[in-house]
């Protein structure tokens, strides 16, 4: 990947350099696509939404302001394609796991343990997606995508405050869900 | 009873947000509360663990299917946006066209006040201002 600036590459694709646009997509796909994932619970929807959210965004650039952190505004544009399909399925999420947590067994020599992190990755990810998408979406942001609060705030159209309890209620429904025990009150 | 620190607070400190005071009580009191250390071991725990499912994140590519999607679009889906300097010089066209135009009209002076009285009477006899004036008075051929 090239060493310009997002704001540069936006530069460059506003002038029709399509090889430029190709670059922001290498760069942020990745983290576009398994936000999607964990919002709508789907890796084959995720994948379709990547597409659409680039699409979207090259359709929309003049828009697109430099104050702006272009990461955030195209998860913007994820959770609202996610939001919308979740709205029209009407349903619960499906489960389906990809088995990230396979990842660590190619850095630890320790089979046992990584079974152990495999284990409880692929737990918390099951808790994630039993959650509200509400606490889903800023836990993916916060603890996820490490997105300042202020930055959550901006991309949910929602104050600080809001984020702070939000996260706080997200982060106590997701270790109830991990730990299967009731915490302190 | 031992008064606890609420959630909320403990979720703050764990990502820095809280003020000094605020700071400062939360480590006074996870000083003296078992209870909330658990809890607040439980947070970090939690919060490693997310972090953990960020460098586990297997790669995708959509590049190649994307920019052939973007090719598919026509052309004039992305309109450029005029520049405030083309904005202006389309106003001054239009203005300099309207200009031109109003010296190039032939000036339309307004007739004299006889002249006007007489034609709207007409220089013919008054019997002319009817189109069949000799025979108006005449019934209509049956």
């Amino acid at each position: 990947m090239s060493e310009a600036t997002d704001d540069h590459l936006i530069e460059q694709t506003r002038h029709g350099d399509r090889v430029a646009f190709g670059e922001l997509i290498a760069r942020y796909q990745v983290q576009v696509y398994h936000f999607s994932r964990r919002l709508l619970g789907s890796a084959e929807g995720a994948q379709d939404i990547t597409q659409d959210v680039f699409i979207k965004a090259f359709l929309a650039l003049d828009s697109w302001r430099p104050d702006a952190a272009f990461p955030a505004w195209l998860l913007r544009i994820a959770r609202n394609a996610c939001l919308d399909v979740l709205r029209a399925q009407q349903r619960y999420p499906l489960v389906a796991l990809d088995s990230q947590a396979e990842q660590l067994i190619a850095d630890s020599a320790n089979v046992e343990e990584h079974a152990i992190h495999a284990q409880r990755l692929e737990t918390l990810e099951h808790a994630l997606f039993e959650l509200s998408v509400e606490h889903r979406e800023i836990l993916i942001l916060r603890d996820i995508e490490g997105f300042s609060y202020q930055e959550i705030a901006d991309l949910l159209d929602i104050n600080t405050g809001t984020v702070r309890s939000r996260l706080s209620r997200g982060r106590a429904a997701l270790m109830q869900k991990v730990n299967g025990r009731a915490t302190y009150d | 009873m031992i008064e606890h620190i609420e959630k909320q607070w403990l979720s703050e400190y764990l990502d820095e947000q809280l003020s000094s005071s605020q700071q400062r009580r939360v480590q006074e009191h996870l000083a003296g509360c078992l209870t909330c250390q658990a809890y607040m071991r439980e947070l970090q725990q939690l919060q490693q663990d997310m972090q953990m499912l960020k460098t586990t994140e297997c790669a995708i590519d959509v590049r190649a299917q994307t920019l052939a999607m973007l090719a598919d679009l026509a052309p004039s889906r992305r309109h450029k946006r005029w520049s405030s300097l083309e904005y202006g010089a389309a106003v001054a066209s239009v203005f300099c066209g309207l200009l031109i135009g109003s010296w190039l009209m032939p000036a339309e002076t307004a007739p004299s006040f006889d002249l006007a009285f007489v034609q709207v009477l007409g220089a013919e006899p008054p019997g002319f201002l009817c189109s069949t004036s000799a025979y108006c008075y005449l019934e209509p051929k049956k």
